[in-house]
């Protein structure tokens, strides 16, 4: 009986097969821009073109070598990007953006039609007040740390996030723990680490801090980032507490950094869209939603140029700065010696 | 012969005195109302009903031979005509029943009760002379009536029976995704359907998904579809009325069926409450999908989904009359899953989501005549759409207690509804209607009640609710005339004004409906119609179909109502001699007040911002030409349809401002449906449908995107929307019935074989990217070669 019921539902099963679609005729290729930029950063800007959809992508054939690429400021200060390597367009004179200025991005290219975005790196005031160990770290404890922040928020709305990333040994996925080279040689990566506050209006993403139907959420067990907008403390300086919880290696003191950023509308209208686009199946038993299409800002073209602005402030275990070299932060995992 | 010249005599005399143009067109209206240049006639009316069961039966046509003029009975069986002192002989027929010839003699006016034998089996071709009602005669276009025992035979999915499904195969309709029940009108949206059933709407028709409607053809009488050229009794919807009536339940003896098929299971019993006078009708039905797959489930996993529905309908005839009914149907479909964690140490969690959605409706139903010539008709009623998804997770920690995180969302739409409808027959020539309507919706778009008890951390304990109610208040009055002008010309005319009243505004409408049969010569005629139509609810779904989560939305400040003109001509030829019809229509639609959702913009959003944000509003057009050839009542019977239309939408925001096209608009469709009564015991079915692809709306570009030093692949350039197309849709159904007279009653075995030579058509399409980033793309076919079986039994 179970066998011929089986054998029903198999005819009710759905069958996979290939299908031919009949496309539109032609597809003209755009500009992608692909600039987030920071007043800490030299002007940079990566170019590539789009490509038909059922064409095989061939990554180097996309780089835009030959564009003319300029930023214009507010007062018409222009200063034109060069070609470095693979569509990377460099500032020569190694300038950075300027906070809270508007910057214009105008890039020419030859065979296709112009583009232009528009965006600024919103100032942001912030200080690390405090910080103050409350658990060191042990074999299955999380080391616990209190950080207190003083947030000054400017005129107009503003969108916040605040990440928190430990260093990590590069080797500690290895069994042999007791074998692993000294610090120096070891080579460390950034791992997200945790946090939780108290403090009212923190969300896991940027799509539901817009949504005002969600309820903040709670950072209780610890959550890697949160964000949050001003709507709450509108040109205040409030104070942020966190609790800090870093992750024990045996062979690495505690090592963190808390970065605070204050993000341009237009990238956070872009990771919203991008997170939608991709995130739009939660809801139960959905089959092919309409198709939710990542926003960009650059006229004409594809992609984003859009400005925010960190402040990170690192930490180890008795709250003094660390630097990269300290921890050989990017070096490989070199046991050998 | 004589008296109808006399009659027109009588007209033309008047005119004479009557202004030109539409003082004219009065006069000569008020002479038909007031019958005042008729010959010596009696009025004779009352109820044509079915000799076994005492169903009264609508559409029957009572046809006066000598002054060949006739009418049709109404929904509920009602007819009142004159017929000449001297005597006349009627006939009477409909397409399910033996016709009868009555020959009249009056002295008085009289009320007849008519019974008509049903017709049993079809076995010799039948040569049907009378000049019974045709396709040709017939004032009102882009109308179809299909009986419910040819509805049976045509074959059909999992060996399920299915109205909508049926109506599919009819010129100007789409189904939408291969498979489903849903039904698109001349490039109309699904919410621009008024579907009723015995009078009160059906917001959601179909089950599972929309794989099964929601009408069980056992307890139905009668379906009227109507898809142009609207009537002004009908209102508060764009493209179309679906008119279902459920049997009245036999009057005369107990009788019964119960079906057993494949995936579900029904019965229906029927018989008098007191012989003559009152009768009751009950019918229920089941799928049993989920008994079949709880043997097929994981440990620990539990997918699980049934449908149910009810039917029930009890009237009671105080006199000839007075007729009362009541009726009501309960429909809930559920899809479960559930998921039990253990083997955890120390901890276990239970994960429990159900998403349950169902019509209810009651109705009340007073028909009264007045007199000889006013039929009075008296409707109240209720109903209820709702549809609910429950998330529940509970993790079980042993000593400290348990915690349970508690989501329900659901959206729901509640209607009291109360219409008095009178119709009039003034005079062979004029048959009037006229009434007046209100209806009540409370509408709760998106609620949603969030729960967490906890016993570890009662801090955290907490229960909120969200959600917002509207109300909509909506009155509508009409009039209209069905009026014989000429013996060549005969009209429909008729004005609706509507309004609707909610969130501090006030809408209101002059919604003018005229059609008009224009007789070439015997057997053939042209036909005309216009229609305005307004519709002062809106549905919304973040699929582009009615699927997992829809919310039905009024008209307020910031969304205006929908509005469609529609112009639609044919040509009508019937062939009576074969019982052949030949119908051609042309029809052009423009509709007003679409909606879409905003680009990212989405439902949740609405109580922050408003569900006026939310929308962007667009406009429809639509055109096309609609070929059907109909063969009845003999043993081969069918038809074959062929549609050809173009439906698109522009909205301002969408799409750089241009039309796009519609998400059903499909170019060719052509549907061939055929009967074969090969013997008194067996008869064959057979349908075939060939479909162009709908469009599609995928990626027509894609890039690298690139955040610093990461690269993120296959950003997706979307393009022009609805810009490609999916493959073709073709399908061929067969079905075979063996029916045999038993002691006890009747038994039929149906075996059928639903996509019979196994076509792979698209229900959902979707690209695979390999490791050579080469685009294929893939299509899942759900329903290949799907044999059914089910057996029935009637007694």
């Amino acid at each position: 009986m179970r066998l011929a019921i089986l054998v029903i539902l198999s005819f009710l099963s759905g069958c996979i097969s290939p299908v031919e679609l009949d496309f539109p005729d032609s597809y003209s290729p755009k500009i992608v821009v692909n600039s987030v930029f920071t007043p800490d950063s030299i002007w940079t800007v990566y170019l590539q073109q789009s490509i038909p959809y059922n064409d095989a992508l061939n990554w180097e054939e996309q780089y835009i070598l030959n564009a003319d690429v300029s930023i214009t400021d507010e007062q018409g200060m222009t200063e034109r990007l060069l070609h470095v390597e693979d569509g990377i367009y460099k500032s020569f004179q190694g300038l950075r953006p300027v906070p809270d200025t508007e910057y214009t991005l105008m890039v020419d290219a030859p065979s296709f039609t112009p583009v232009q975005a528009k965006s600024s790196a919103p100032g942001l005031t912030v200080y690390l007040d405090s910080i103050e160990e409350l658990q060191e770290p042990g074999r299955g404890a999380f080391g616990l740390y209190e950080a207190i922040l003083s947030l000054e928020d400017q005129t107009g709305s503003h969108r916040y996030s605040i990440e928190v990333l430990q260093v990590y040994p590069k080797c500690a996925e290895r069994r042999r723990f007791d074998n692993l080279p000294p610090l120096e040689n070891l080579g460390t990566g950034l791992l997200p680490g945790r946090l939780e506050s108290s403090f009212p209006g923190f969300y896991p993403t940027p799509a539901e801090a817009e949504d005002a139907s969600e309820f903040p959420s709670s950072t209780d067990g610890g959550i890697s980032a949160v964000y949050f907008s001003d709507q709450l403390f509108e040109q205040e300086v409030v104070k942020i507490n966190l609790t800090v919880q870093v992750r024990y290696y045996v062979q690495v003191a505690p090592y963190f950094m808390i970065i605070v950023s204050n993000w341009s509308q237009e990238l956070w209208d872009y990771d919203i869209s991008d997170w939608r686009s991709t995130g739009f199946d939660y809801e139960y038993f959905l089959a092919s939603p309409r198709p939710v299409p990542v926003i960009t800002n650059v006229e004409n073209g594809l992609g984003f140029f859009a400005g925010i602005t960190h402040k990170t402030f690192r930490s180890d275990g008795q709250g003094r700065e660390w630097t990269d070299e300290q921890v050989n932060l990017g070096g490989s995992c070199d046991d050998s010696n | 012969m004589k008296s109808t010249q006399n009659h027109f005599r009588g007209i033309s005399r008047l005119r004479r005195h009557c202004a030109a143009g539409l003082l004219g067109y009065a006069c000569l209206l008020l002479a038909g109302l007031f019958n005042c240049v008729e010959a010596q006639s009696y009025r004779i009316s009352g109820y044509v009903e079915d000799s076994e069961s005492g169903e009264r039966i609508a559409g029957v046509h009572l046809y006066l031979e000598e002054q060949r003029a006739g009418v049709i009975t109404n929904q509920y069986g009602f007819y009142s005509l004159n017929v000449p002192a001297s005597g006349s002989w009627i006939s009477v027929s409909h397409v399910s029943y033996e016709s009868a010839v009555i020959d009249l003699s009056l002295s008085a006016d009289t009320v007849l009760v008519i019974s008509l034998d049903p017709r049993i089996v079809l076995m010799d071709e039948i040569a049907v002379t009378s000049e019974g009602e045709t396709l040709a005669s017939r004032v009102q276009m882009s109308q179809h009536t299909l009986p419910i025992q040819q509805i049976e035979e045509i074959p059909v999915l999992f060996g399920e029976s299915d109205v909508l499904r049926t109506l599919q195969l009819l010129p100007g309709l789409q189904g939408g995704r291969e498979g489903f029940s849903q039904i698109y009108v001349r490039g109309g949206g699904a919410d621009q359907n008024l579907i009723l059933l015995d009078g009160q709407t059906v917001y959601n028709p179909t089950h599972v998904l929309g794989i099964f409607s929601v009408f069980n053809s056992s307890a139905l009488k009668s379906v009227e579809l109507i898809k142009g050229g609207f009537p002004a009794r009908y209102g508060g919807r764009l493209s179309s009325v679906v008119n279902f009536t459920m049997k009245d339940g036999s009057r005369k003896r107990f009788a019964g069926e119960g079906v057993l098929g494949t995936l579900t299971s029904k019965v229906l019993i029927e018989g008098p409450l007191a012989r003559d006078k009152a009768s009751f009708l009950f019918s229920g039905r089941r799928t049993f999908l989920d008994l079949f797959t709880r043997w097929f489930q994981s440990k620990g996993k539990t997918y699980g989904g049934y449908f149910h529905d009810l039917n029930f309908k009890a009237n009671y005839i105080i006199s000839s009359r007075d007729h009362v009914h009541v009726s009501g149907y309960l429909g809930e479909d559920a899809l479960t899953y559930r998921e039990r964690a253990e083997g955890i140490p120390y901890i276990s969690s239970d994960l429990d989501q159900i998403h349950k959605w169902g019509n209810r409706l009651v109705s009340i139903r007073w028909n009264r005549l007045i007199g000889d010539k006013i039929f009075a008709n008296l409707i109240a009623g209720v109903t209820n759409y709702r549809m609910t998804q429950e998330h529940k997770q509970r993790e079980n920690l042993p000593d400290v207690g348990s915690e349970i995180y508690a989501r329900r969302w659901r959206s729901s739409i509640f209607d009291i509804s109360t219409r008095l409808e009178l119709e009039y027959a003034a005079s062979q020539r004029h048959y009037l209607r006229g009434g007046v309507e209100y209806v009540n919706h409370r509408l709760s778009p998106e609620s949603t009640l969030d729960q967490i008890i906890s016993d570890q951390q009662p801090q955290l304990n907490m229960q909120t609710e969200s959600g917002e109610q509207f109300s909509l208040n909506e009155f509508a009055v009409y009039l209209e005339d069905e009026f014989q002008i000429s013996p060549k010309v005969r009209t429909n005319t008729g004005l609706r004004i509507s309004s609707a009243h909610g969130d501090g505004k006030l809408w209101g409408a002059l919604e003018p409906r005229i059609g008009a049969n224009i007789a070439l010569k015997k057997n053939s005629s042209i036909k005309l119609s216009y229609a305005l139509m307004k519709q002062y609810l809106h549905l919304l779904t973040q699929l582009g179909s009615t699927l997992s989560q829809d919310r039905w939305i009024p008209a307020m400040d910031g969304i205006p109502p929908q509005r469609s003109t529609q112009v639609a001509i044919g040509l009508a030829q019937s062939f009576p001699r074969y019982s052949i019809d030949v119908s051609l229509e042309v029809y052009r639609k423009r509709t007003h007040g679409l909606t879409e959702f905003k680009e990212h913009f989405h439902a949740y959003q609405a109580p922050a911002l408003g569900w006026p944000a939310l929308l962007e509003f667009g406009e429809g057009a639509s055109y096309g030409l609609e070929v059907l050839v109909e063969r009845r009542q003999q043993r081969l019977s069918g038809w074959v349809s062929y549609t050809l239309a173009k439906a698109s939408k522009t909205f301002s925001n969408l799409n750089g401002g241009l039309s796009f096209p519609d998400n059903y608009d499909r170019r060719h469709d052509i549907s061939i449906v055929l009967n074969y009564q090969a013997s008194p015991r067996i008869s064959l079915g057979a349908s075939w449908v060939y479909g162009s692809g709908y469009p599609v709306w995928v990626p027509a570009g894609r890039y690298y995107g690139r955040i610093n030093t990461s690269e993120l692949p296959n950003f997706l350039d979307y393009g022009p929307i609805n810009s490609a197309r999916a493959p073709s849709v073709h399908r061929l159904d067969v079905s075979v019935q063996f029916k045999k007279q038993m002691s006890w009653g009747k038994r039929t075995f149906v075996f059928g074989v639903y996509n019979a030579y196994s076509r792979q058509n698209p229900t959902i399409i979707y690209p695979e990217i390999d490791y050579e980033d080469t685009i294929q793309w893939n299509q899942v076919s759900l329903f290949q070669l799907i044999p059914a079986l089910s057996y029935q039994i009637e007694f």
